[in-house]
């Protein structure tokens, strides 16, 4: 996926049942005693490996030949994201993980610059396709959202699924302080046949962030037991011509 | 409606949602998380649970919940309020 500033690689690896065992040696020590330490065991833990095996594959891919002999650690940071270290050093690179189902997907980008400094920010996320009711949740969704989704062409339930996945990923992305509420983010068009949607940035999760432009791509994605939907939601940095403009950001 | 049976309702909604709960006994002091439920899952558990019990919770308080506790408290908070 071409950002206009470099490549972003997006990885997805299937979980083909292999013993739980083999998935966590390819772990690094560190990325498995995080494991330990949050506790997680079975399921949690088989798709936490997954994600973190995801997200080696698309850093050694975009760092390439460079890192080839140096460990790369994913380790979980303070707001639960995911924080790259390659041979022991923090940067290099930067990721976003999700895993559901039997699927893991990681994004992995360089530069090393982060968001605030003016490279891209991005954020994945991956569900499993499945009957859900998420489009008329009034918890997951604003009045205006429930609408459009019950509207939509694909039916509201594949629209609430990919609605979820759009608004999961643009939240990865813009990484929000902890008192910025998910209803700052409004999904005012989605197309699954476009594969896009245009997503609204609150003022108040937008002030001090620095991007004015993001996009978000949506796709069907099959997996070993079915179908998934992909989001990657990317944000670009401000230059002036843009700022002041609305917040309905394109796509 | 008293706190177990409101409990009654969120218990069912995550059998019947989250896969790992099967077979495992549900404490106020768990969380979703424990039972490996993702955010979709816990957003529809919520979403259910409140429609079954005819309460509206703003999106702003569920955001500061903090294990089902804590749902729990918040949920019966609302059905109170909404007898009286």
């Amino acid at each position: 996926m071409n950002t206009g500033n470099g490549a972003l690689r997006v990885v997805l690896l299937p979980d083909l049942g292999q013993p739980l065992e083999r998935l966590l040696v390819a772990l690094t020590p560190v990325e498995r005693e995080q494991a330990d330490r949050a506790g997680l065991i079975g399921r949690s833990l088989r798709q936490f490996a997954l994600g973190r095996l995801a997200a080696h594959i698309a850093i050694r891919q975009v760092l390439g030949d460079e890192i080839a002999s140096l460990p790369v650690d994913v380790l979980t940071g303070p707001g639960g994201e995911p924080q790259v270290h390659v041979g022991g050093v923090a940067g290099g690179a930067s990721t976003s993980v999700s895993h559901s189902g039997c699927l893991a997907a990681a994004c992995a980008y360089t530069p090393q610059m982060g968001p605030r400094q003016g490279g891209i920010a991005f954020g994945v996320d991956l569900e499993r396709l499945r009957p859900t009711e998420v489009a008329r949740s009034g918890y997951a969704f604003s009045r205006r959202e429930r609408r459009l989704l019950r509207r939509a062409p694909e039916g509201p339930a594949l629209a609430g699924l990919a609605g979820w996945t759009v608004k999961e990923a643009v939240w990865k992305a813009l990484q929000p302080n902890k008192n910025t509420s998910p209803a700052e983010l409004e999904i005012r068009a989605i197309s699954m046949a476009a594969g896009r949607a245009a997503v609204h940035v609150g003022d108040r999760l937008r002030a001090g962030l620095g991007h004015s432009t993001l996009k978000v791509r949506i796709a069907l994605v099959k997996g070993p037991d079915g179908w998934y939907i992909l989001s990657v939601a990317i944000a670009t940095p401000c230059n002036n011509s843009q700022s002041g403009r609305d917040a309905v950001v394109g796509l | 409606m008293t706190r177990d049976e409101i409990f009654a309702v969120i218990k069912a909604n995550i059998y019947g949602i989250i896969a790992g709960a099967e077979g495992k006994e549900i404490l106020e002091t768990n969380s979703m998380r424990d039972f490996a439920g993702d955010s979709l899952e816990i957003v529809e558990v919520v979403s259910r649970s409140m429609k079954q019990l005819r309460i509206k919770v703003p999106r702003t308080e569920l955001l500061e919940v903090q294990g089902l506790k804590g749902l729990l408290d918040l949920f019966e908070k609302a059905v109170v309020a909404k007898t009286q």
